[in-house]
């Protein structure tokens, strides 16, 4: 019974969804006629003369609102009834069944509603009806002009998910019969990065929809100057920061679990959260641009519509099953849905532009390459050269079947050998950027701005040549060295220079420069966070050492250094898996020294005892982690066969990732004493547009 | 089944109600050509202040040189004079009268010193303290 209802309220939420979206363009098309139509009448019979179009616009509008805060709460009612279907095992409902199991622990069963297919959209359903809800309340008053609009695009991507969950993934769907245990999740998603990676990622992809929907409601009410993106910039950095952190968290996951030595294998659906990754962040450079000098307004329209199509073809490729991966949790026939809506919005937006052309001409030119603008605009030629190159090697299997009949795919090789000198001219711009002053950097401020940088850089070549005689981690290393620096030279000139004026010691004048100039030191902070990234994956890349070897009890094997002893074998029920567990105890080979001990594992679940997984044994230190895989064992454990890893580095890469949630935060921080221009602004007619004594 | 039916047409008459209640409202619109067009020219006064500030700290800390400095200031500040003056004229308290370019200087001085006071002298850092949405 409530399981039908639920079904019922998603159809209800579908049709109020419909009618809002119309209400929403209906009434923003009225409004910019009315606009419109003002400006005639007031020209001629003064501001008085307001048309009548104006109320209705305002009315549908209004309702608009209504049906985003309606949908949300009746998609939220329908969440939590199949929350209470998982907790409760209720296995007659067919995605319960399929997702869970009466062992299985009720943290697993809470997540599991992320984990098929039906139940993902529904999840996806739910944040995007959250993230809508908080940005109709967040602009209701302060972008009346562009809210119709939003409103609109928003409930049009709500209601194209939930045409998907009442005609072709029913998460209520019953299967007549009520059996008495489910078919467990998938041991893969067991796993507690899992419970957290995919809410991550749904956060930063759903959250890209409103400066999308901003982007549209700018086009559309032709109202095309620097507010939208001003209004967007902190709505993309939020995103942007959740779908980095589902990046990083996804990675631990392949490297906890997926057992073969690494964290990125360029699998298909690992770059479907990616190619949006790679777009936004040029997005979020450009718009700087856009603000600064009222240039590249296409691009940038075109750079989030772009962020919002790889959103919803990285989903359709995950979900259609036209690529294989070992993340594709679901195949269904979804995909002529996503097919069509991606053609829609494609055909859709790209008329739009082309309508909307004259009114995006940029209102100034680049004066100088030498400049941040300069260095921008590469930045953003490099991120789409990667985007491109990305999801050309994603899709080439398909491409290749459709011409030649044979499906072949490029690996993680080709992807390095052709994205990591894309990636690390990018990287060299990151440094470059930040040391340029806006329209024309000179040659003797350039001197002054790379000497130091470029010494430190320099100087590291020798040091670094002791490592290694192979070239590309060299000059990977300086390049990183060289980014670091200038990061370091400009918070110690900004910190110097408040230490000068106003007597602070360091660390104030650290807190001070980040307090009060977020925008400018959390991206930096960012930019140490992905250096740090950067110096993680050259280390593995290029530095890592591997064996692959089966131990009796009592023996060793040494790699780089380390000695391991196998110690034998144990197993330990729990409640829906059988742990094995393989010791070792770690010690260093020269001197002998006791190091640790390592216990890699394989869970056998007992649903799917023929799907072991596996649980790595890691001992993790700045320098590098020791990485063990238990492959197998004979008997009861006389003897093990293991994979050994030495993985240098790899830490940072969780460092690297921590510090650029942090720094996206203090980039999003309200400043502490916001200016009175965003509330004049939002007001209608502020205490005196005067701005003389609005200074004062 | 019944249960279920009710339960489904009393959400959905509320919800129904709660969405087209708006239009059976009779509401003063909000939205106006002239605030759309202050917000605008605020935004671009902001932008264009924002600009003289980060052009200064960027002077200060040796990325642009005097000459460049001088020549860019010289627009921006011209921008920005201009975006005040209008803002003045059209939306001053209804004083549409053409204002002198020295107060239109003074006032332009005035708007950033007022932003380094704000911000604690801090145009060491080049902060801009600008709010976003």
């Amino acid at each position: 019974m409530i399981f039908d209802f639920g079904y019922l309220t998603l159809v209800l939420a579908l049709v109020l969804c419909a009618f809002g979206m119309a209400a929403g363009y209906w009434g923003g098309l009225l409004e910019t006629k009315g606009t419109a139509l003002a400006a005639t009448v007031s020209r001629r019979v003064g501001p008085e003369g307001g048309p009548s179009t104006a109320s209705w616009s305002h009315r549908l509008t209004e309702s608009s609102f209504h049906s985003i805060y309606v949908v949300s709460v009746l998609v939220g009612i329908a969440a939590v009834i199949l929350w209470y279907g998982l907790l409760t095992d209720q296995f007659q409902i067919s995605y319960i069944w399929n997702s869970s199991e009466r062992s299985l622990p009720a943290f697993y069963k809470f997540a599991a509603i992320w984990g098929g297919q039906a139940g993902s959209l529904l999840f996806w359903t739910l944040l995007l009806g959250l993230f809508s809800t908080a940005a109709a309340l967040t602009f209701r008053d302060s972008q009346r002009t562009l809210m119709p609009y939003v409103n609109g695009t928003l409930l049009a991507t709500l209601l194209f998910f939930l045409v998907l969950l009442v005609f072709s993934a029913n998460p209520f769907q019953q299967i007549g019969v009520v059996p008495t245990d489910g078919r467990g999740l998938n041991p893969l998603l067991q796993n507690y990065w899992m419970v957290i990676h995919p809410v991550m990622l749904y956060l930063g992809w759903v959250g890209l929809s409103v400066p999308f929907a901003f982007a549209v409601a700018a086009l559309m009410s032709k109202r095309l100057d620097r507010r939208w993106v001003r209004t967007v910039r902190r709505w993309t950095l939020i995103p942007w920061m959740f779908l980095s952190a589902g990046i990083i968290m996804g990675s631990q996951w392949a490297y906890m679990e997926l057992g073969w030595g690494g964290y990125w294998a360029w699998d298909p659906v690992e770059n479907a959260s990616f190619l949006p990754w790679l777009t936004a962040t040029a997005f979020l450079h450009s718009v700087i641009i856009q603000e600064q000098r009222g240039i590249l307004k296409v691009w940038n329209v075109t750079l989030i519509w772009l962020t919002f199509t790889l959103v919803i073809l990285g989903t359709f490729t995950t979900r259609s099953g036209i690529l294989s991966s070992v993340h594709s949790f679901a195949q269904s026939p979804v995909g002529p849905y996503f097919l069509v809506f991606l053609a829609v919005t494609t055909i859709g937006f790209l008329l739009l532009l082309y309508q909307r052309m004259p009114f995006l001409q940029g209102e100034n030119e680049i004066d100088s390459i030498s400049s941040r603008e300069g260095a921008f605009l590469a930045n953003n030629w490099l991120f789409a050269g990667v985007a491109f190159v990305v999801l050309w090697g994603t899709f080439y299997p398909m491409f290749s079947e459709i011409l030649t009949r044979e499906r072949i795919s490029v690996a993680a090789p080709w992807f390095n050998r052709v994205a990591g000198p894309l990636f690390l001219l990018l990287f060299v711009l990151m440094g470059v950027g930040p040391l340029m002053g806006w329209r024309r950097t000179g040659a003797k401020a350039l001197r002054r701005q790379f000497t130091w940088p470029v010494a430190v850089a320099l100087a590291s070549v020798p040091f670094l040549l002791i490592t290694s005689r192979n070239v590309f981690p060299v000059v990977g290393f300086s390049v990183c060295i060289f980014v670091a620096a200038t990061i370091v030279q400009e918070f110690a000139r900004g910190a110097f220079a408040r230490m000068r004026s106003r007597g602070e010691t360091a660390a104030a004048a650290l807190w001070g420069l980040m307090r009060r100039n977020g925008r400018r030191y959390g991206g930096y902070v960012i930019h140490f966070g992905i250096v740090l990234i950067g110096v993680a994956i050259i280390g593995n890349e290029f530095y890592q050492s591997t064996t692959h070897v089966t131990l009796s009890a009592g023996q060793s094997v040494e790699l780089s250094g380390y000695t391991l002893t196998y110690t034998g074998l144990g197993s330990e029920q729990k409640s829906n898996h059988t742990e094995v567990r393989a010791n070792l105890v770690v010690s260093d080979t020269a001197s002998g020294r006791f190091l640790g001990r390592i216990a890699p594992r394989r869970n056998i679940y007992d649903k799917t005892p023929d799907q072991p997984t596996s649980e790595v044994g890691l001992r993790m230190t700045p320098a590098e982690d020791v990485y063990v895989i238990l492959n197998g064992w004979e008997g009861d454990g006389r003897s093990a066969t293991f994979t050994v890893y030495v993985n240098p580095l790899t830490m940072w890469m969780w460092v690297g990732g921590l510090l650029v949630v942090f720094g996206t935060l203090v980039s999003v921080w309200p400043h502490p004493q916001a200016a009175r221009a965003g509330r004049e602004a939002a007001s209608a007619f502020p205490e005196g547009a005067r701005t003389g004594q609005a200074a004062a | 089944m019944w249960i279920t039916l009710i339960l489904t047409g009393l959400v959905g008459v509320a919800a129904v109600g709660y969405v087209v209640w708006p239009l059976f409202r009779r509401t003063p619109f909000a939205v106006s050509r002239e605030r759309e067009e202050l917000a605008d020219l605020l935004t671009r006064k902001e932008v264009a202040l924002e600009a003289i500030r980060e052009l200064e700290f960027d002077h200060r800390v040796g990325k642009i040189e005097d000459g460049d400095f001088e020549r860019f200031n010289g627009i921006l500040r011209r921008r920005a004079i201009r975006l005040i003056e209008h803002i003045e004229v059209h939306y001053g308290n209804g004083e549409a009268t053409e204002l002198q370019s020295g107060q239109l200087d003074e006032t332009l001085e005035a708007e950033i010193s007022g932003r380094r006071r704000v911000e604690e002298a801090g145009a060491d850092e080049g902060g801009s303290g600008l709010r976003e949405e």
